[in-house]
């Protein structure tokens, strides 16, 4: 069952002559881990607010979880998505980490003395209560981030969107971010919707989106999507690295699998290859 | 030997030093940078990179130790007016450095540090202009309000506004973070174009990737120490010097490593993906041959 | 994190003091700072210093920080004690100069203004250095709060009031790498006369109004998403809960005042 369900939306800034997404329509099913890719500037963050009601919608119409995203829907809309955004600095809004948790708890009107197990309980699901009472100036940017996870997690709600979330961290910052969107998918079978740039990124989740130039250009399971260098090659994005070899092998002549290829994968198939030649 | 463009002696800095809140960034590092050479300086958050480099450019005095660049000699009591001078060596661009803009026109930002050199009006002109061909921004946009750009015009705007300085030590920051690939790219192949021109290019960077395309040295900090100088092939065959700084090889080295359990043979390990494909191809068709 | 110490920072010694009640702790700061202006002879400001000397005490920080705070705000004391010194009369005249006298009533009276200034920015500090920014303004808020019949936003104000707290450290941070990008440019902040050090500030806050607007904006649509609307009912996860410690120290409070209203006509 689709729980995000776009029909011909197009949505133009207000001033600007060129739409920023052009008649997209799609259904995104439920518990799935659906990336997002497409160069800066194609519109994907654009999709992301509209979906969550940020933007006003003009043409077209998105339906979240049977709820049409409209003015008079926002707070229903708003407890269903949880939104991480890029900056970690920029949606750090309480003092200390327990109150910035408490911030989202505090707008829908959750009674106070349910507040600290709420509070407590999705900073453990983002293992960051021995930092409940620490301001953000002593944390560094992935746990920040962990803490916009948790802001969201205690709303409970169904889809988590991240824009780009990861993407100003460090590496180990973005694995364990990486690690924990993996384990909440499966463990709460929450419905994924991440923007990335990077590759490696792309290939954890199961479907893939491209968008480039406001147009929707490609949308289907990761295999077919990633594994494609032509593909990722027409719309300036970046390879994951098996693709990459694959690319490669290819160009000396080898013939390779189409489809993409996880490194376990692409190591088995190497091998076959090797004890065949044999 | 080539040439030292920076010497490190023994330097140490620590931030807020004699109160509650003192915090050592670096404890004694003693190193040197070659002239001319791409030279990475690598660690995970807080082992003390940024310090480093802003001690390169005098931002930071050393709290011990002396930092040598060019003929300048860097200790916790150097003169205000050297440090002025040191600008004119050393360029720096900061992470996310298009947050530094504030002219009305792109023209005029990339004047600005020439001006501040000294130069004429005309000088500074001819300068920024060749600085923004350096960086491919279109000449249309000169007239233009930096802010007006897109994020990764700004940022090119922004390494230009450091190249007019002509300066002969580039430290870049992490460069290509928050860009798309094609971005990030672009900036790399630009960096590495102005090592082959013979300016000695800092690049601080989490990509191992990019370490092991484009550096030709490596420095290496865990908690402050410097744990590794040396070549990135070296660095990278290293495993147990990676764990400890807690840092990932390239890819394309991890997989040659786990490859080598099942009958590979990698006479070097591969750092990019082009001398692994290369390098298996060769096997496969050795193994072809034997027949 | 490596911004640069200030005075009055909160530090975490977990005194008394600390676990006081911030309405109280911001009632007595200002209660104090009012009957500094009655002390008008040497026994109720003897009065005044064991008081806060006792505070100071309570609050387990070092005397140290409290000497900063003082330290930070020297030249102004000064100065304002050398104008009363200077332009003050009465008493015998001890030397004058065109319109500058200095007499013993103006020695005297500078002298209780040194000690004013003292006190004041002293309980000041006793104030931030115990209770956090958070405290404070959910304190503030509470005291305030009698406002909202007048139809004053007192909780949006105490919204922006919390949020400015908060994003205090990472604006300092921000500034302080503007300037070091701007200085890497080859731009100099200390040379010139005033007016051209005035200049430069613009390649400083003008990046710095760029990028605030930005997180403005960021922040604009992260507390949308995350179900805020100025205005809308809320509930609330601090509480402020009035224990049986703030009574006494309304006690102590209100002795002083008794003792020092008797001090003053002595």
């Amino acid at each position: 069952m689709a729980i995000i369900s776009i029909k011909d939306l197009t949505f133009t800034y207000p001033g600007n002559a060129e739409p920023t997404l052009s008649n997209i329509s799609l259904d995104l099913p439920a518990g799935e881990w659906i990336t997002i890719i497409g160069p800066n500037g194609s519109g994907k963050s654009t999709l992301a607010r509209l979906i969550d009601g940020l933007l006003p919608l003009k043409q077209g119409q998105i339906v979240v979880d049977g709820i049409k995203v409209n003015e008079d829907n926002l707070h229903a809309i708003h407890q269903r998505i949880g939104f991480v955004f890029q900056n970690p600095d920029n949606q750090f809004v309480g003092t200390t980490v327990a109150d910035d948790v408490a911030f989202g708890l505090e707008n829908h009107q959750v009674p106070h003395d349910q507040m600290a197990f709420r509070i407590h309980q999705a900073l453990d699901d983002v293992d960051m209560v021995p930092f409940a009472d620490k301001e953000p100036a002593y944390l560094s940017g992935g746990q920040k981030q962990r803490v916009a996870i948790a802001g969201a997690l205690s709303l409970r709600p169904k889809i988590l969107i991240f824009d780009e979330a990861t993407s100003m961290l460090d590496p180990k910052g973005r694995q364990k971010i990486l690690k924990l969107l993996a384990h909440l998918k499966v463990k709460k079978g929450f419905t994924i919707l991440a923007i990335t740039h990077d590759p490696s990124e792309a290939v954890l989740g199961d479907k893939v989106m491209i968008i480039d130039q406001s147009h929707l250009v490609a949308y289907g399971p990761t295999s077919q999507i990633m594994g494609s260098s032509d593909l990722l090659r027409n719309h300036h994005l970046g390879l994951p690295f098996t693709t990459q070899l694959k690319e490669e092998l290819q160009e000396h002549g080898l013939k390779v699998p189409k489809e993409y290829q996880s490194e376990e994968q692409m190591m088995t198939w190497l091998n076959q290859q090797l004890s065949s030649n044999k | 030997m080539a040439q030292p463009a920076v010497v490190f002696q023994q330097v140490a800095y620590t931030y807020n030093a004699q109160t509650d809140f003192s915090n050592p960034a670096l404890k004694g590092i003693t190193a040197s940078i070659d002239k001319g050479s791409l030279t990475a300086i690598i660690g995970h958050t807080g082992s003390g990179k940024s310090t480093l480099t802003k001690l390169v450019d005098g931002l930071l005095l050393p709290e011990k130790g002396t930092i040598q660049v060019g003929n300048f000699t860097l200790t916790h009591d150097s003169s205000h007016e050297e440090l002025q001078k040191l600008h004119q060596q050393v360029g720096y661009v900061f992470q996310f450095p298009e947050k530094q803009l504030f002219s009305d026109t792109v023209l005029q930002d990339v004047e600005f540090g020439p001006l501040n050199l000294g130069k004429s009006a005309q000088e500074a002109q001819k300068l920024a202009l060749a600085a923004l061909e350096t960086v491919h921004l279109p000449e249309k946009f000169n007239e233009h309000s930096p802010f007006e750009l897109s994020g990764g015009q700004m940022r090119r705007v922004a390494i230009a506004g450091v190249l007019a300085m002509q300066p002969q030590i580039l430290i870049m920051d992490e460069p290509t973070a928050g860009l798309d690939p094609q971005g990030q790219t672009e900036i790399l192949e630009l960096a590495y174009s102005l090592h082959e021109q013979g300016i000695t290019v800092i690049l601080v960077s989490h990509q191992m990737e990019q370490v092991a395309t484009y550096a030709d040295a490596v420095l290496v900090l865990n908690q402050g120490n410097l744990v590794f100088n040396g070549t990135p092939r070296s660095l990278f065959s290293q495993p147990e010097l990676l764990k400890e700084a807690e840092l990932e090889p390239p890819l394309a080295t991890a997989f040659a490593q786990k490859l080598q359990h099942n009958d590979w043979h990698f006479e070097q390990l591969p750092l990019t993906v082009t001398s692994l494909s290369q390098s298996l191809i060769k096997q496969l068709q050795e193994e072809e041959h034997h027949e | 994190m490596n911004s640069k110490v200030f005075f009055g920072l909160y530090v975490p010694t977990n005194s008394i003091l600390h676990r006081l009640d911030p309405r109280m702790k911001i009632i007595g700061c200002f209660w104090y700072v009012v009957i500094v202006f009655f002390a008008n002879n040497l026994l109720t400001n003897v009065l005044l210093a064991l008081f806060l000397l006792f505070l100071m005490a309570m609050s387990r920080v070092s005397f140290k920080m409290y000497w900063q705070g003082i330290r930070t705000l020297m030249w102004i004391i000064l100065i304002t004690a050398a104008v009363q010194l200077l332009f003050s009369t009465g008493g015998y005249t001890l030397w004058q100069w065109h319109f500058l006298t200095i007499t013993s009533l103006g020695i005297i009276q500078s002298i209780y203004l040194i000690f004013r200034f003292a006190f004041i920015i002293t309980i000041s500090t006793v104030l931030t250095v115990t209770t956090t920014t958070l405290q404070l303004a959910a304190g503030i808020e509470s005291l305030l709060k009698p406002l909202s019949y007048l139809k004053v936003p007192v909780s949006q104000l105490a919204m922006m009031l919390s949020i400015a707290l908060r994003f205090i450290p990472t604006i300092m941070d921000e500034i302080q790498t503007i300037m070091d990008a701007q200085r890497a440019r080859g731009m100099d902040f200390s040379a010139g006369n005033l007016f051209q050090r005035a200049k430069r500030l613009v390649p400083v806050m003008i990046p710095l109004f760029v990028s605030s607007f930005k997180r403005a904006d960021d922040l604009a649509l992260a507390m949308e998403a995350r179900g805020y609307e100025p205005g809308a009912k809320r509930t609330a996860y601090r509480r402020l809960k009035w224990e049986k410690a703030n009574n006494w120290a309304l006690l102590v409070y209100i002795l002083l005042t008794v003792v020092l209203i008797v001090l003053r006509h002595l």
